[in-house]
Formats: C-alpha cells, structure tokens, sequence
C-alpha cells in the first residue's frame, strides 16, 4: 500500500510575524521556516503506518519553490521514503495545491493521502477535502485516530459535539489534527541518510493544471489593539454600559 | 442573483453558526438582488423546516429530505448543494467542523476558491478573515476574486466570544535538529 504526505513549508510556530509597513503582506523574508505541524503529524502518522507493516511505501510531496526542499528533506529524515517536489514560484491557493496534488495522485495511484488539516499560515482548512472532491474520493477530516483494516480505514474524527469514527474505502483522504500523534525527534543519523534518498524536483508545468488564483489580498492589517478595562463605580453603570455600549441586554 | 446558505442542524433546530451565516449572508445580499435562501439536508427534516422558516432574513427555505443525508456525511451533503449551487451568486457554510468539511468539496467542483473563516463583509466580493496564528495574532487579509463570477463560498464564524490559545501554542518546545541541520 502506498500512502502519499502533502508537507507545506510555513513559518515556524515560534515565530511571532510581523506585518510588512505598507500592509501588503506579512513580512517573512528573514524568518525562520519549518515544517508545517499538522503536515507534521501526518508524516509522523504515514510512518507508524509503515513500521506497522500496512504501508509499504511513504510519499513525501510539497508544492512550491525550491526552498521547500528542505521540509521534504525533514520529511525524509522522519520516515518518508522518497519525496517529489512540485515546483512553481507563483503563490499557491488551496484550490491550486488541490489540483497539482490530484495531478500528482493520477501519476503515483496512492491509497492512502495524508495531510494536515490546515496550515499555520493562511489557515484555510482546504486542500484536503477539495483533493477529496477532485478525485473523487472520501474524506475524513481532522483524524484523531487512524486504523486500516482489509480496504477500508476507520478513523476517529474530532468534531465540534465531540469525536465520530466513519469508516471509508481506499483510496481516501485523511486530514491530521493535533491528538492524532506526536512528532518524533528527528535525529541526526536519520537526517544523514535522508540526504541519499530521493528527492525529484517536478515544474509544476509539467502536471498542465491551471493553478491560477481566484483570490487577491487587498491588504494585510494588525487586528485592532484591545483596549484597557475600566472600573465602574457601581451597578447601575454596568448596567448602562451593557445596554447602550456593548449592547447585550 | 440569491445567495445560499447550507445549513447545520440536530434535526430539531438549526444551530448558532448557522445564524451567524444568515446574518453574513443578509450582510451580503445587501450588494445583490435576490434575498437569501437556506438549504436543509437530512432525514426527517419537518422541525428544523418549521424552525428555519422563522428567522429572521431568510426568504426561502430547501429541503432535501433523503435517509442517507441522517448523518450529513460530506460527501453526500456536497452532491446535493451541488445540484442546485448553480442558481446561487454565493454559497455559505457555518464554519463548523461539519461545514469546514463540505465547502471545500463545493468550491473545488466549481472550480472556485473559497474563503475560509470570515469575519466580516465588506462588499459582495471583499471579505475580512483572520490568519497566520489566528487568535494570538490575527492580521485581517481582505480577499477579492479577480476572474471568478461566482464567487463562492465564504464561511461565516460566530462571533468569538472567549479567544482560545491556539492549540500549536500548547505544544512544549521541541529542539529540532531538522530545521537546524537543514
């Protein structure tokens, strides 16, 4: 069986971004990147899947200029066997990663497809269903436990009333969220040998999908600054207050 | 043209974030003609019909009443807010974990982009949400499309009350000698 990760290189989730000075964008030309941590546990999810036995080969796969190598690389350093690198230096939108991912999955045929539920970055909480909806496939989104029995995978999902477990048929798609796993360390033998495994670099040209974007970012802003507390001297202010400033009696 | 709201509901009444959207929604019919128009799929949809009917904004209500819809399984839900998304400007979802699970099958059969998590909006086609590590530091992005006519479909979020820490923010430091070595 073969299971293919989608990993994004993001800003690390240590850093505290800042946004440029004329509000085009966040300013991260000069910070650290990582791997993202939902691609994170789903990598670390693929790989007990495979020392488990069920999986035989992990797929790497990340979208992106050359600089997301070295989130491939990580991923290869955690288990991951082989990597593919989508390359194109155009901003990508879920929809677009969407479609270079299925594009990638009619080449590979995996059987699995994990990913992370969402990116720290633009939080959109999309690529995985939309692969889903383009191939075709079903999801089950934000897994917090993940079994594979015979062609089918139960997985426990976290939802808002508390946790549901749905069971699918392979291939399908499963979105990582945080209680599925933790990451292991990577170590630096791992990270030694994960330099001769290989990483193919692919134009995203080369896949013919129109990854051109629907959306455009007017502007990039600092949410307002919350303001301080007041004291009030008694009841009846609060009551006022409540009434004609907060408005929520 | 109208635009479509996807309901959730327990089959007895609809839920919070789904009131949330239709205020989204009145917000955004304001720059179209048309009204808004609430979509129910389920099993044994009479209560929530009767509900629905009552609030305050919505001048039509859909029900697709089918036994296999009961558990509101993405994939299921999806086919049918496809089959009638094409008479709609915009399509709405609460941004719950069940409506985060059926937009983007949605947006990516109409090949559109979506948006997730709005906050607020300010035209038919500019929306305000949060991101890059939302609640602790939220920088507003505006987003427009610039090719899509039907521009669809934009989450709605109830109004947060309580700002939760970011659950990533929770984890202990881990050293990392990937990201070093690479």
């Amino acid at each position: 069986m073969k299971c293919l990760v989608a990993v994004k290189r993001v800003v690390d989730y240590n850093v505290k971004v800042q946004v440029k000075s004329d509000q085009s964008d966040v300013d991260i030309a000069s910070v650290k990147m990582s791997m993202n941590p939902f691609d994170e546990i789903a990598v670390e999810q693929a790989v007990r899947l495979k020392e488990a036995g069920i999986v035989t080969e992990v797929l790497a796969v990340s979208c992106g200029s050359v600089a997301s190598q070295d989130v491939l690389r990580t991923a290869l350093a955690m288990g991951a066997d082989r990597a593919v690198l989508l390359q194109t230096d155009e901003s990508l939108q879920p929809l677009a990663v969407a479609k270079l991912l299925k594009a990638l999955a009619d080449r590979e045929k995996p059987d699995l497809v994990l990913v992370g539920k969402q990116a720290i970055d633009n939080d959109c909480n999309q690529t995985g269903q939309m692969l889903a909806a383009l191939a075709d496939w079903p999801q089950a989104s934000f897994a917090s436990e993940v079994q594979i029995e015979g062609g089918c995978v139960r997985v426990k999902r976290e939802v808002d009333a508390g946790l549901e477990t749905v069971e699918l048929d392979l291939p399908a798609v499963v979105t990582a969220d945080l209680r599925l796993n933790e990451p292991r360390y990577v170590t630096l033998p791992n990270i030694m040998k994960a330099k001769k495994k290989p990483l193919d670099v692919v134009p995203a040209a080369e896949l013919d999908v129109d990854i051109r974007s629907g959306l455009s970012v007017l502007r990039v802003a600092e949410p307002p600054k919350r303001s301080g507390g007041v004291k009030l001297p008694d009841i009846a202010a609060l009551l006022d207050k409540l009434r004609h400033e907060a408005k929520v009696i | 043209m109208a635009v479509l709201i996807v309901g959730e509901h327990d089959h007895q009444g609809l839920n919070a974030a789904t009131l949330c959207a239709v205020q989204a929604a009145a917000q955004v019919s304001m720059y179209l003609d048309g009204g808004v128009h609430l979509l129910l799929t389920g099993s044994g949809l009479g209560d929530v019909a009767a509900a629905a009917l009552h609030v305050n904004g919505v001048g039509k209500v859909l029900c697709i009443d089918a036994p296999h819809l009961q558990y509101g399984l993405p994939e299921e839900v999806a086919v049918q807010v496809l089959s009638v998304a094409s008479s709609y400007s915009h399509v709405l979802f609460p941004a719950t974990a069940w409506g985060k699970g059926i937009a983007p099958r949605v947006a990516a059969r109409l090949n559109t982009s979506q948006v997730s998590e709005v906050i607020a909006v300010q035209d038919a086609r500019t929306y305000v949400r949060p991101s890059t590590r939302a609640t602790c530091w939220p920088p507003c992005i505006t987003a427009t499309p610039s090719r899509c006519s039907r521009f669809a479909p934009p989450a709605s979020r109830p109004p947060p009350r309580k700002v939760a820490w970011p659950r990533w923010r929770r984890w202990p430091l881990r050293r990392r000698w990937a990201a070093a070595a690479s």
